[in-house]
């Protein structure tokens, strides 16, 4: 019953959160120079024009309508407006393309876990040998590497010289896979297309790497920090003393413990490695959201601005709830 | 006798801290003089002059274009040095703005306390949360590109960090005995602030100042990318990565090598010497970006 009244608490705190977010966008987007209506239009457009458009977007109603409207229509109408530029509300337009930078994140956090952590904890047990020095020399070195060299570099192996990889797009040009959740690689399984299931992994490998290499960096210093200091615990030094194998105590006694902080941290690493992916989707030509919000933010069409904005905001609250709530789990002293 | 002294204090720095400490620091400390060299002496360094057109297009490195000439037959070498200057100080700019403001909002907020602390902690959190190079893209798209924009952009996006450290000293440095001595024999807050407080946050803001100097040249390179950072002709790194990439795929490899290079160097650099002084100074982990 108790942790049912801590999620209904945390869902408050996370809807306040989201209202004071959007709140923060809506000023935020219009105290910023620049008039839409002068960069949608030629210039020397004439006046009743420019009037024209200002009355369709609402923009000559007084601030404050303005931002009932944009709550009402967020809150209770679930519309995000249409995009001035395709005219396709700005709902669909994301929801579009939401799934691919979906995939390309949720795929380059499982690599960075998979590759980070062992890569931590190895580095702990080693503490101060030459194996964990050059682990942590390499990591500040691969954390300082910019997303778009390393992309680039990447199509550069694989792709032209190696000719193993492709080096754009989300599937080949004659694949096509039927649309159910939007997310390739899990439609391609419901549907039983092994051949889109498999040009979907291939196309996947070089974005998810390259946008991997920063998050391997951090789970890797991470884990480690976080390692060292469980294994420095008494009950470590207890476990020692009974004889238990070293194996038993690094992989069940200390990175029990050793975990949450990790977890804690790549959930929040996940709303920023959304950042990353609007490079990521630049250089491999995927249609995700991070090509949307650079397109749209060039064009300044604000309802797609705006709504991404919402978008990303709608984002970060739920993670922050999944991390406060997967910490209350991983970690039974904070539960409430 | 005087250098020997110095010689002497050399030594012991040398055993006082890990190998691989001293070994990050000479690394990040040769890559900034690198920078500094680049950024000042240019004129001197270049081989060429960076906006300058010539009939040789593409040409691959040579012995008279030391890293080849780009599809306007600019020497990319001497852009490269020249774009130093933009993308160094640029970065620097953004990384006291937003040092300054975190800092200075961050004594006032945890020092008095109340409605003005709590409100700026929820607006600083939810800044903090949001994804922080989006961010930082948006307002330099919306201000439209140019140098101080750009600072401007990267700054808004990372002052969150330098408030929570900086807050978080200050909440414990307002609480010690001395602190409550000092305003028993009349001294004014800001006095306090200024003479006590500030002083005892200086060692971690030059770790954050380091760090945030890596994470500000690696911002403003990929917003020049992505064709929102400074506008060509500038030899901004970034800008002329975007440039490079057009000539890729049709095997013109030399004009994205030394502006890489030169990105990695610095991000490198800056990262290496936060992180040996972190140690130095010992400062525990939460200074991250």
């Amino acid at each position: 019953m108790r942790i049912w009244k801590f999620v209904l608490a945390r869902l408050l705190l996370g809807l306040i959160t989201l209202f004071l977010l959007l709140t923060v966008i809506f000023f935020t987007l219009r105290v910023i120079p620049g008039d839409p209506v002068d960069i949608m239009l030629a210039e020397g457009a004439p006046e009743w024009v420019k009037e024209r458009l200002r009355h369709e977007w609402g923009l000559d109603k007084p601030i404050y309508i303005q931002y009932i409207d944009y709550l009402y229509n967020i809150f209770v109408s679930q519309d995000l407006g249409v995009s001035r530029w395709s005219s396709l509300p700005v709902t669909d337009e994301i929801l579009t393309r939401f799934p691919t930078t979906l995939e390309l994140t949720i795929a380059s956090m499982c690599i960075s876990a998979i590759i980070g952590i062992p890569l931590g904890i190895f580095s702990a047990v080693r503490r101060d040998k030459a194996a964990d020095h050059l682990i942590r020399m390499s990591s500040i070195f691969m954390y300082s590497l910019p997303v778009f060299f390393v992309g680039t570099v990447f199509q550069m192996i694989f792709g032209v010289s190696l000719y193993l990889l492709p080096i754009y797009g989300r599937v080949g040009k004659d694949v096509i896979i039927r649309r159910i959740t939007g997310l390739n690689i899990l439609d391609g399984i419901l549907t039983g297309n092994l051949e889109g299931l498999s040009s979907s992994l291939i196309h996947l490998i070089l974005p998810s790497m390259t946008l991997s290499l920063f998050l391997i960096s951090v789970l890797t210093r991470m884990t480690r920090a976080n390692m060292i200091e469980v294994l420095g615990e008494r009950y470590i030094t207890t476990a020692k003393a009974k004889g238990l194998p070293q194996r038993v105590i690094v992989y069940k006694h200390a990175l029990r413990n050793a975990i949450i902080p990790i977890f804690t941290v790549g959930m929040y690493y996940f709303a920023n490695l959304l950042g990353g992916a609007v490079i990521t989707e630049s250089i491999f030509s995927l249609p995700g959201i991070g090509r949307l919000v650079v397109d749209a933010a060039l064009r300044r069409d604000y309802p797609v601005v705006q709504g991404c904005a919402i978008f990303y905001a709608l984002i970060v609250v739920i993670t922050s709830i999944i991390i406060d709530i997967g910490y209350s789990i991983l970690n039974p002293q904070v539960r409430i | 006798m005087k250098s020997n002294l110095v010689i002497k204090k050399i030594r012991k720095l040398i055993t006082k801290y890990s190998k691989a400490t001293i070994a990050n620091l000479s690394i990040g400390i040769t890559s900034i003089l690198i920078l500094i060299i680049f950024s000042l002496f240019a004129e001197f360094i270049a081989p060429y002059d960076p906006y300058a057109i010539s009939e040789y297009v593409l040409t691959p490195p040579n012995e008279k274009y030391f890293m080849g000439t780009d599809q306007l037959g600019r020497d990319v070498w001497s852009r490269t040095i020249h774009g130093t200057k933009y993308s160094v100080s640029v970065a620097l700019t953004s990384v006291l703005l937003a040092a300054g403001i975190g800092t200075v909002l961050a004594l006032i907020s945890g020092y008095f306390g109340g409605k003005l602390d709590r409100a700026l902690v929820i607006v600083m959190d939810i800044i903090y949360s949001f994804p922080t190079f989006i961010l930082a893209l948006l307002i330099a798209v919306m201000l439209g590109p140019g140098f101080l924009n750009i600072a401007i952009a990267v700054a808004a996006a990372t002052i969150p960090v330098n408030f929570r450290v900086v807050r978080s000293i200050t909440l414990v440095i307002k609480e010690k005995a001395f602190i409550e001595g000092e305003r028993s024999i009349g001294a004014g807050d800001l006095y306090i602030i200024y003479r006590h407080i500030f002083p005892r946050c200086l060692s971690s803001l030059v770790v954050l100042v380091s760090l945030g100097l890596a994470n500000a040249i690696m911002w403003v390179a990929a917003l020049g990318f992505l064709g929102v950072g400074l506008q060509p002709p500038t030899p901004e790194w970034g800008t002329d990565l975007n440039f490079a990439r057009r000539v890729l795929t049709i095997g013109v490899w030399w004009a994205s090598i030394s502006p890489s290079v030169m990105v990695i160097l610095a991000v490198w650099g800056f990262n290496l010497t936060g992180e040996g002084l972190r140690e130095v100074l010992g400062i525990r982990e939460e200074t991250r970006l």
